[in-house]
């Protein structure tokens, strides 16, 4: 799926090849994206745990794509549960 | 923009108000489905003509392919303008539409689709090229393969427009079921008329002044009633415009929604309460300072409980924008109705009542101090007429008396589709001996003559605007997690931030109380999934703790009150229904009361 730019692309946030980085950025998009503070969730309990819904799954889609550039959908959430699994999934996907 | 070529209000129905269009002023924008937002204008609208043509060959295609009047058509589409011209041409043809959502999601949802097929008794598959594949698969893989199949974007050329001819369409000539009733298993079609389809589209464009030529649009899918009969219908009817975009695009950045409602010069776009606190929360700052929504002049806010605190901080964040103070419009609807039943346009106005009294099922304003509930005026009925009656006896509520809503009037669906049981169920006649009433399965208060919804007597839970049945939930649940027991019961409670939804199962006699974290979490995977239903709590009890009715119905408003009192014996309940339950007893300790079970 295609995505439209954002008009003025915001500053990689992430050093590549950083894991933990990634890892630190990802809980905190997926807090933002559930409304609860970013120190609430462990990285290996399912999101679903605190909450995750297709709704909210897909505005975290919505975020890794824009930011991250790397394709990002439901199916992968419902494989990678966690944190953990997300970022070493996604990791993968920005080595190029 | 040219001066509108007819008076949208005039017409008989949808095909004649779509012809006139199209004769009129072929090349007006009739609809369109936008990619992005941002980067698309005019250009990504079809015209009448494109309408018109299209809805001719689709009728002229169906009645080749043997289907006889009042046959029924199922329509599985993305949102496109596709969706439209295969709609209108159903209607062309004298058939009925049937839309649903594409069976490409969950294996639940192409199990419901399967349903809706079989129940409408479909004679004929409409679809998109991009989406062929996948429906033919499913198609054959459920044994509606034989169904004749087509793609609206590639129609033979042999359909030819010219001979067409107009079918005859009566008031009473079904034109759509709609499948927004009933459970996986028995899905439920409302029977919806052109004589109650075009009542109903008036209602909403007189009643928002909505003149000829409006444009309305948004990310509401079309297999949703206030997708259909609140966007594309009266946007049609009007000789305006539809605009539409997807609801995956709104939810990866919700920004393109406003975007789509500025850029295309909408007076009109609805969504559910949710959307709106959606916008408030992930709406960038300089996503908003690139916004100008002065042009907006209704945001319709439906088909699930509305929420004052909603509607004020979206009118608050968006005022920068230019969003007109009073642009959000409070709604109250259902397909039983066809669509909207009544609607508050102009300042916002609530009631706070005391929740005691609610509980005894009266409207009473709270005094200083006492426990209380924010209500939000759905306003005054548009063209249908409403009464609040007691659910036990039918007898209207006197005073400020809460009751079940019925309404009644030219827009209340015919019935349910080969349902003559839960037809006489729902469309009833009243202890006066007057009607036929619909019963909403609403309950309700009428104050100043209008509408205020205070819950629900059916068991339905609604999440971000989709209706989801609790026996749907049970039985997946059992289905997919083989340490379950025989019942469980889901259920909603009213709280300060809304509802919230407590699933309850048994679980069998191996499984022990350490086990039980691990299973819910399975449990909120499958319901997130399937559902997309994060309930506020997960408990698991023991076999015999869910009380049934000696003939073996599970009682879930009685479990939801043993739940609420603490007395619901527990193996294990997580941390949100502990969160829960401290909540209630909280609010229980300050005001004295519990939150009525409605």
């Amino acid at each position: 799926m295609s995505l439209s730019p954002p008009s003025s692309p915001p500053p990689s946030p992430l050093a590549p090849g950083d894991p933990d980085a990634l890892r630190q950025w990802l809980r905190e998009q997926c807090a933002d994206c559930l409304g609860v503070p970013a120190a609430s969730l462990a990285t290996d309990v399912p999101l679903t745990d605190y909450g995750m819904t297709s709704v909210t799954g897909t505005a975290l889609c919505g975020v890794v794509e824009e930011y991250l550039g790397v394709e990002c959908d439901l199916g992968l959430l419902w494989q990678e549960p966690t944190i953990d699994g997300l970022t070493v999934r996604l990791a993968s996907r920005t080595v190029r | 923009m040219s001066s509108p070529p007819v008076d949208p209000l005039a017409g008989p129905h949808l095909v004649a108000a779509i012809s006139a269009t199209a004769e009129a002023d072929p090349e007006r924008k009739a609809v369109g489905f936008v990619r992005h937002p941002e980067h698309e204008g005019e250009e990504a609208l079809r015209s009448y003509a494109w309408l018109d043509a299209t809805a001719r060959r689709v009728a002229v295609l169906l009645r080749a392919a043997g289907l006889g009047t009042g046959a029924r058509v199922l329509l599985l589409f993305p949102q496109s303008a596709e969706f439209a011209a295969a709609y209108a041409g159903c209607l062309y043809a004298g058939m009925v539409a049937v839309p649903a959502p594409l069976p490409t999601g969950t294996s639940l949802e192409a199990a419901r689709v399967v349903g809706i097929a079989k129940d409408a008794e479909a004679g004929a598959v409409l679809t998109v090229s991009e989406t062929e594949a996948d429906v033919r698969h499913w198609a054959a893989r459920t044994g509606l393969g034989a169904l004749p199949l087509y793609s609206v974007d590639e129609l033979p050329g042999d359909a030819d427009p010219d001979t067409w001819r107009e079918p005859e369409i009566r008031a009473d000539t079904v034109a759509v079921l709609q499948y927004t009733s009933g459970s996986t298993g028995s899905p439920k079609g409302v029977v919806v008329t052109h004589g109650a389809l075009a009542d109903n589209v008036r209602s909403l464009l007189t009643g928002f002044e909505l003149g000829a030529g409006s444009r309305l649009g948004g990310w509401l899918p079309m297999y949703h009633d206030m997708g259909l009969f609140g966007l594309l219908s009266p946007a049609l009817f009007s000789g305006g415009a539809a605009v539409l975009m997807s609801g995956s695009a709104f939810l990866r950045r919700p920004a393109l929604w406003l975007t789509l409602i500025d850029r295309f010069d909408l007076a009109f776009s609805a969504a559910p309460d949710f959307a709106y606190d959606y916008c408030v929360r992930r709406v960038k700052p300089e996503e908003m300072d690139r916004l100008d929504l002065s042009r907006w002049r209704w945001a319709g806010n439906g088909s699930e409980p509305v929420r004052a605190e909603t509607l004020r901080a979206f009118a608050k964040e968006f005022a920068p924008a230019g969003l007109h103070p009073n642009a959000t419009a409070p709604c109250y609807g259902l397909a039983e109705a066809t669509l909207l039943v009544s609607l508050s346009a102009g300042e916002l106005r609530t009631r706070r009542v005391d929740v005691a009294e609610l509980e005894n099922h009266r409207f009473v304003e709270a005094a200083a101090g006492r426990p209380s509930r924010e209500v939000v005026s759905c306003g005054r009925p548009t063209a249908l007429e409403i009464r609040v009656v007691d659910p036990a006896t039918g007898k209207p509520v006197t005073g400020d008396g809460v009751g079940e809503i019925r309404v009644r009037g030219a827009s209340t669906a015919r019935g349910y589709w080969q349902k003559p049981e839960a037809t006489a169920e729902t469309f009833v006649m009243d202890a006066d001996g007057s009607g036929p009433w619909l019963r909403t399965g609403d309950l309700g208060a009428l104050h100043d003559g209008e509408l205020y919804v205070t819950g629900r007597i059916k068991e339905l839970l609604i999440v971000h605007g989709r209706n989801l049945y609790p026996h749907d939930i049970e039985h997946e649940l059992r289905a997919r997690h083989p340490e379950l027991g025989t019942i469980g019961a889901a259920f909603s409670l009213p709280t300060e931030e809304g509802e919230a939804v407590v699933v309850t199962h048994e679980v069998g006699p191996s499984v022990r109380p350490e086990r039980g974290p691990e299973l819910v979490t399975a449990l909120r995977a499958t319901l997130a999934r399937e559902f997309g239903l994060a309930p506020a709590g997960v408990v698991l009890v023991r076999r015999g703790r869910i009380p049934r009715t000696s003939s073996g119905k599970v009682q879930r408003r009685l479990t939801a009150r043993l739940f609420t009192t603490g007395e619901l014996a527990q193996v294990h309940a997580d941390p949100g229904a502990h969160r829960l339950l401290a909540a209630l007893r909280e609010a229980d300790d300050r005001d004295g009361v519990l939150p009525p079970v409605t």
